[in-house]
């Protein structure tokens, strides 16, 4: 492809492992091969990409652009492994959370405590997100691990923020996934099987998970899918396969409540019964999420789309959910300050 | 007209090393001295007019400001004293006669701390810290205090000494009633002698310097000395106490109109969490830290106090709604005139979420905290009012707190940063203190 026919560019990316945190936009254009392209780089903690994905929607339907590039990128392990808990700590609220001795898994430790005590939600529930996550990983050549595990593993492996342990969180991983996004009118100059951008929501939520209305659903999300919906003009029934922000396994089950597939509490026996792998009612992160597949923070908005886009084209191998017409993405920044939601369709809306 | 003490609390921690109560690895003497302060129950009004405090012992710099913070107090005089039986009689003392009539209270803070910088502390060392409330009215009065030095081969003149100890007391004539309570090595055979031959209806008692559950005591081995004895003698008789060293004796005399009320546990017993491997806290800390991510620059710290010390939150003078922190408008109606500041309750809070961080998963500004006392929970904390705050967790078994369980809160030091400790609000279990 012609890379002088981007017009601009939007890039998620957090920390750039510590280096150069201003103009990263400018790297990046130059490491992509479009230098002198407008790029903005955009920062919502691990919802930056979704964010940059809607940046650059909103630069086409508002008929300013026709060709964007949308990127993620995140160089995670580059810093050495005494200060890898950096990245642990800056995308919370720092003054109660992290002072009261929480970093991210800790925030979500709180939410999977109060979860279990409001629902009754089961260790099990929580231990079979990583279950399918990882076997939907092993099918995926670009996953960060590829490697099926089992319920047993899971629960007795070391713990990190009760009731979450070390195989209940994503990894820290390297990556990036980028997007041409262009004006439908347009889409016929670079490709005969497009997919098509029905609608994007996003929201916002108290950073401090003590300052919020619920401590079991990020209203952030529930936001975000209620604008998407709307905007879509798509009712739920209509998703064929979600890529949800799996930061943590009690983040799929609560993100399947927010989005309005599940009643509160209900994502568990949505889990426990199958219904959410691949062969199911309703696949959650065929491509392994954020789990299995990793989690390179910046990336992961980005990864997210690829993976709607493979599977509206039938393109996504061993884990193609069969007759994917509607694919919704899921994607949130830290324990859920934002985050945004958006509805790819095969045919054009 | 000198203050009477009223009142005396007296707070242990929770850890327990050998057999001996230790301060925790986010306890010293800063957060020990609002902790026995606040035992003593005093009523916002009260506290708000606490007018002197004396401390008795060894402080970090912030107490200074600190203690008036902690306790929402405005203006109030602090005076320093070293540690010590001596210092804390002659605070008494000074604190009795320091503040002109019609004054608010005054408190009197000794802590003895069992661990000391990094060396290891003194063989059976303990911790513990008392308060001492004096306010004008009836209570016990101190009518006398003396001392007298001498090397430790020249034994003094045992009819001297007394007639010393007369003239500092000239309340105390020879008919007087009440205990002579003596702390010594020793009986001292000819002290008591001439004792009795002076004031023979000053009936002694005499005790060691350290007692069996207590250990070595500073401030602390005083105030269980006015304790056992202002409760032993009846209403309108003299407790002298008479606190004997080889190089001095330290003499201080009362006269008990009213017996004090006692707060805290004055008694051997109470439920205490061992230390992990049996030793005290010795951290090995860098004050200089610098934090490696995320960071609360010191003016921020500072204009946050009153959030973080005493729950500090606005009220809404339109909807009602209390938004916690304190932001400069309603959370619910948007409002950013007419907001009230309220404090939220920190005793009787209920648990509403709780997680256990394993060590390796912590901020790094918390490394010390955990190679000194392995994991730590943290708690989502109802404020009441539809607040809530994150607070670590202390004093607790590890993962015992469950959601639904009932907790208090302690200011407690949190974590080093750019050479000086950051001090905060935690959750202690209700139970710890009973």
């Amino acid at each position: 492809m012609d890379r002088s026919q981007v017009e601009e560019g939007f890039v998620g990316t957090l920390g750039f492992s510590g280096w150069q945190l201003g103009n990263a936009s400018a790297v990046l254009a130059e490491e992509a091969g479009t230098p002198g392209v407008p790029v903005s780089r955009i920062e919502n903690a691990c919802a930056s990409a979704g964010f940059a994905l809607r940046a650059g929607v909103q630069a086409i339907e508002s008929g300013a652009r026709d060709a964007v590039l949308v990127a993620g990128v995140e160089k995670m392990t580059d810093v050495p492994s005494a200060r890898r808990r950096y990245w642990l700590g800056v995308s919370g609220d720092t003054e109660w959370e992290r002072l009261a001795g929480l970093t991210f898994a800790g925030v979500y430790g709180l939410i999977a405590s109060r979860h279990r005590a409001e629902y009754g939600t089961p260790p099990e529930a929580l231990a079979e997100v990583a279950v399918k996550n990882h076997a939907n990983g092993a099918l995926n050549p670009n996953a960060h691990f590829r490697k099926a595990i089992t319920r047993e593993e899971v629960l007795a492996s070391p713990r990190v923020a009760e009731p979450l342990g070390l195989l209940d969180c994503c990894p820290v991983s390297d990556g990036a996934a980028a997007l041409l996004l262009v004006s439908a009118e347009v889409a016929h100059r670079f490709t005969d099987a497009p997919v098509y951008v029905a609608g994007s929501g996003a929201g916002s939520d108290w950073l401090a998970l003590q300052e919020r209305e619920s401590l079991t659903s990020l209203a952030a999300s529930r936001r975000a899918a209620e604008e998407a919906f709307r905007r879509a003009g798509l009712e739920r029934k209509a998703v064929n396969l979600l890529e949800v922000h799996d930061c943590f396994t009690i983040a799929e089950l609560v993100a399947l409540e927010d989005l309005g597939f599940a009643a509160p509490g209900g994502a568990a026996a949505l889990t426990l019964n199958g219904s959410t792998r691949i062969g199911g009612d309703l696949p959650v992160n065929p491509d392994g999420g954020l789990k299995s597949k990793g989690h390179p923070i910046g990336a992961t908005g980005a990864s997210q789309a690829y993976e709607a886009f493979l599977q509206l084209r039938g393109a996504a191998g061993r884990r193609q959910v069969t007759g994917a017409e509607c694919a919704l993405t899921h994607n949130v920044g830290g324990s859920g300050a934002s985050a945004v939601v958006t509805l790819f369709t095969r045919s054009p809306p | 007209m000198t203050r009477s003490i009223v009142a005396a609390a007296l707070v242990r921690p929770v850890w327990e090393a050998s057999g001996l109560r230790v301060e925790g690895p986010d306890e010293d003497a800063f957060t020990l001295a609002v902790a026995a302060i606040e035992e003593l129950g005093l009523p916002p009004a009260e506290l708000a007019h606490l007018e002197r405090v004396d401390l008795v012992g060894e402080f970090p710099p912030e107490v200074d400001w600190g203690i008036g913070e902690a306790l929402g107090v405005d203006n109030v005089a602090v005076h320093h004293h070293h540690e010590g039986v001596p210092s804390f009689y002659g605070a008494l003392a000074a604190a009795a006669a320091g503040l002109p009539p019609g004054s608010g209270a005054s408190v009197v803070v000794g802590v003895d701390l069992a661990t000391r910088g990094r060396e290891p502390p003194q063989p059976r060392q303990a911790a513990c810290a008392v308060a001492v409330l004096l306010k004008e009215g009836p209570g016990s009065r101190v009518v006398g205090l003396t001392s007298r030095n001498h090397p430790p081969e020249r034994r003094p003149d045992a009819s001297a000494w007394v007639r010393q100890a007369h003239k500092a007391a000239p309340e105390i004539s020879r008919d007087s009633r009440g205990i002579l309570g003596v702390i010594a090595e020793a009986p001292p055979p000819v002290l008591l002698h001439e004792w009795q031959t002076t004031f023979p209806s000053l009936v002694p008692v005499v005790r060691p310097w350290e007692l069996p559950e207590w250990g070595h005591l500073g401030s602390c081995r005083g105030a269980l000395a006015l304790h056992e004895h202002l409760q032993a003698a009846p209403s309108g008789e003299f407790v002298c106490i008479a606190a004997i060293r080889k190089e001095r004796t330290d003499f201080l005399a009362l006269r008990r109109d009213a017996e004090p009320t006692w707060h805290g546990d004055w008694s051997e017993s109470g439920a205490a969490l061992p230390t992990p491997n049996d030793r005290p806290f010795a951290l090995a800390v860098d004050l200089e830290a610098v934090s490696e991510g995320a960071y609360v620059p010191r003016p921020r710290y500072v204009e946050n106090l009153p959030s973080r010390w005493r729950f500090a939150a606005e009220e809404c003078g339109g909807c009602g709604t209390v938004t916690f922190p304190r932001r400069g408008y309603c959370r619910h109606c948007r409002r950013t005139e007419g907001l009230q500041r309220v404090e939220l309750p920190r005793e009787g809070l209920t648990v509403e979420a709780v997680t256990t961080v394993a060590p390796g998963a912590q901020p790094t500004e918390f490394d010390s905290l955990v190679a000194a006392s392995g994991s730590y929970s943290v708690a989502l904390v109802d404020l009441t009012r539809g607040a809530r705050a994150t607070l670590q967790v202390s004093d607790a078994l590890r993962g015992s707190l469950r959601v639904g369980d009932r907790v208090a809160t302690r200011l407690r030091r949190l974590y080093p940063m750019e050479g000086a400790w950051r001090y905060g609000r935690k959750a202690v279990p209700l139970l710890s203190r009973s």
